[in-house]
């Protein structure tokens, strides 16, 4: 038995009998089973993506650390490498933390997607080989041929609309997870990432039938809505808190406001600047201040070295949440 | 940086990956790639078969080449929204040629009709000469002057095979898959929405009050006899009809009493032998059932899945598994022998003419003249 035909076993005919037989059940409507079955398998696969959310999330808040270590030993390719391992292992934070329940959830969600369109075929060579999936239950043979009408969707055809629905949410949800930038190369791949899958998608639901491309785009907001409840972050798409007080989307005062570059950056959109002259101006306070981390941590990491190694470095470890809240207080 | 290479790395390959399932699940793989099944049709000394974008005649004796045509046109019409015909210059042909009084007669599946002259191979005329109709994937029947056809968006038109000109048409609101059948003055369409209609081929009026209802689509073409009508359905039952009024008379089905209970689809049209039907099944067994009350004779077990139309030789029938085993069922005691081993997908109608089958396999796209006797190969033609 080849990978093809095992794969057919385990995860497509259990997946197309399902979608098949809860067509039947959901009043022969294959969009609202489309909507059900995504709902139910991200809500079983919650606890993994919730993992796998916090591993990401732990490695973005690690990046201006990497950053520095890259500055620092950035010529010693395995004087960085150790310094970077070693700081993983300290912040508990690996990169098998990020990828692991992804890859587990992955096969459920080609397999969802590939019986989708495998459901769905209306050409008749198409439609032909379903039958080599087709469990000997009743309800199956009964709920063929799916109804493929779901709103104003023809589900067997590719749809416009849905299309850039798609687009947007997943350009949502790449600006949500995308990690901050800690140097302008790392930041143009991060803006070429958040087009280029967009596009891509968009591509894929202009070429596939709209029923694939409601699973995305329900997947898409799933995916913001859990991201959203477990990070409590827009991610780069938050709203200064500077602009969003002018603005009057957080009641605020500038004279209760303590900070003072917060009361500067107010003054300075309300006197007309612009919120990209503003953040422009914040980037520049933004690199300076990894700069200025980062010359900290090397003073305070050469003490350790010299004296007890160990020992200091958990020390390090324990203050990371204080660091932090500096941090995101210097970015604002 | 490290890490931040790994993500790139990491986004790529999942893009690729994404890329790769996605275009594997539509246009590549054997599971979603359109191609057409169409089968071949012998008259006089030649042999006719159509494949994606073309139609070839062939000395029946030596496989050689008479002539042959490029069917191009651009394949918008397809229903099919996976089509990876959708929009190539190729055209997807489901159905048989057919023959009549010298022409060879093609439909496609992005909806238009073809006319060949038989002798010279000239195009005579196409039909609808601008745009299309919804697609065609039933053959097509020529009789007393008409060619009637059943169109996948639910037209049902008689046609002037002289003039081109629409006689009647009849819009059953349903897709229509499966070739109609034609039993004396009344046509026989099967829909892939479950019914079956019967309409009066002088006036294009329905002749029941209303279409019988079965419980699966229909893609398979009726079988017409004695004032019967028989189909095969994907609700993996067989029906007999009062060709008359549309009632039941009996059913086969996977909820009935007998021994052999049919696991999947009737796809292919069966086959009626002296009161005994045929009836290849997706779940590789052939159903031999009476045709008078439905009861079940007996079950042959063949290696594969069947979807192509078996046929009669002599006294033993020739059917092709998907998988391009080709078998004889005796007549008499239902015992089977294995004829040929093509290895090639069969999906198309056999065809059989003075002792020789001849199979079509698609994606290969050969045509294939075997004995019927001793299965050994006489020729075979690549089509494409």
């Amino acid at each position: 038995m080849n990978i093809g035909a095992i794969w057919d076993v385990v995860a497509l005919g259990p997946m197309i009998n399902i979608l098949i037989g809860l067509s039947d059940i959901l009043f022969g409507s294959f969009g609202l089973t489309i909507i059900v079955l995504t709902i139910v398998i991200r809500t079983v696969m919650f606890p993994l993506t919730r993992k796998q959310m916090n591993a990401t999330k732990a490695m973005q808040d690690l990046q201006p650390k990497l950053a520095e270590l890259q500055k620092k030993h950035g010529k010693d390719s395995q004087k960085l490498a150790q310094e970077q391992m070693r700081l993983y292992k300290e912040s508990g934070v690996s990169m098998s933390g990020c990828l692991l329940p992804m890859l587990i959830q992955m096969p459920i969600w080609i397999a969802q997607y590939q019986s989708i369109i495998r459901v769905l075929a209306v050409a008749p060579g198409n439609f032909l080989n379903l039958s080599e999936y087709l469990y000997s239950w009743p309800i199956v043979f009964k709920a063929l041929p799916v109804d493929s009408q779901f709103l104003w969707l023809n589900l067997g055809s590719p749809d416009f609309l849905l299309a850039l629905l798609v687009g947007a949410s997943m350009w949502v949800t790449q600006k949500m997870s995308a990690s901050p930038a800690t140097n302008p190369q790392q930041k143009s791949q991060a803006q070429m990432m958040t087009v280029m899958m967009p596009l891509m998608f968009v591509f894929f639901s202009l070429t596939f039938p709209s029923g694939l491309a409601l699973y995305w785009v329900l997947s898409n907001i799933i995916t913001i809505v859990i991201q959203y409840k477990i990070t409590r972050s827009w991610g780069s798409l938050d709203v200064p808190k500077y602009v969003a007080m002018v603005k009057g989307l957080i009641p605020a005062r500038k004279s209760n406001t303590k900070d003072k570059k917060l009361k500067e950056r107010i003054s300075a959109v309300e006197n007309n600047k612009t919120v990209k002259e503003v953040q422009k101006a914040d980037a520049s306070v933004y690199e300076a201040d990894v700069i200025k981390e980062g010359a900290d941590a090397n003073s305070s990491e050469e003490r350790p070295n010299s004296g007890g190694g160990h020992k200091s470095g958990s020390g390090r470890t324990k203050q990371k949440p204080r660091g932090g809240k500096n941090r995101r207080s210097k970015r604002r | 940086m490290k890490i931040n290479k790994k993500a790139i790395i990491l986004a790529i390959v999942l893009s690729a990956f994404l890329l790769f399932t996605s275009f594997s699940a539509s246009c590549s793989s054997r599971a979603f790639t359109n191609f057409g099944w169409s089968g071949s049709v012998v008259d006089g000394d030649t042999i006719y078969v159509a494949s994606p974008g073309k139609i070839a005649a062939i000395q029946k004796n030596n496989g050689s080449v008479k002539w042959q045509r490029e069917i191009v046109e651009k394949d918008d019409g397809a229903p099919g929204a996976l089509s990876c015909g959708r929009g190539a210059a190729a055209s997807v042909i489901y159905a048989n040629p057919v023959v009549e009084n010298g022409v060879v007669y093609v439909a496609t599946y992005s909806g238009k009709i073809f006319a060949y002259d038989t002798a010279s191979g000239n195009l005579l005329w196409k039909y609808p000469t601008e745009g299309y109709v919804r697609g065609i994937i039933g053959d097509f029947i020529i009789d007393n002057g008409k060619i009637y056809f059943a169109a996948v968006g639910g037209m049902v038109t008689a046609l002037n095979a002289e003039t081109q000109q629409v006689v009647w048409q009849y819009d059953t609101k349903d897709t229509l898959w499966a070739s109609p059948c034609l039993d004396g003055d009344t046509l026989y369409v099967a829909s892939y929405d479950k019914k079956l209609f019967a309409i009066n081929v002088s006036s294009g009026d329905p002749k029941w009050s209303q279409p019988f209802q079965a419980d699966g689509p229909i893609v398979a073409k009726p079988l017409c006899n004695n004032g019967v009508v028989y189909i095969g359905s994907l609700d993996r039952g067989i029906y007999a009809i009062n060709a008359e009024n549309g009632e039941l008379i009996w059913e086969f089905s996977a909820e009935s009493d007998a021994e052999f209970k049919p696991r999947n689809w009737f796809w292919a049209t069966p086959l009626l032998v002296d009161g005994v039907i045929y009836a290849p099944n997706m779940d590789g067994f052939i159903y031999i059932i009476d045709s008078a009350d439905g009861t079940l004779l007996s079950a042959v077990e063949l290696a594969n899945a069947v979807s192509s139309a078996p046929v009669l030789f002599e006294d033993r029938i020739i059917v092709a598994t998907q998988e391009g085993t080709v078998y004889t069922i005796n007549t008499e005691n239902y015992t089977k022998n294995r004829l040929k081993e093509l290895e090639f997908t069969v999906q198309s109608s056999l065809y059989v003419d003075e002792g020789i089958v001849y199979v079509h396999t698609i994606k290969t796209e050969n045509l294939y003249a075997i004995n019927a006797n001793s299965g050994v190969v006489v020729w075979y033609y690549e089509v494409s």
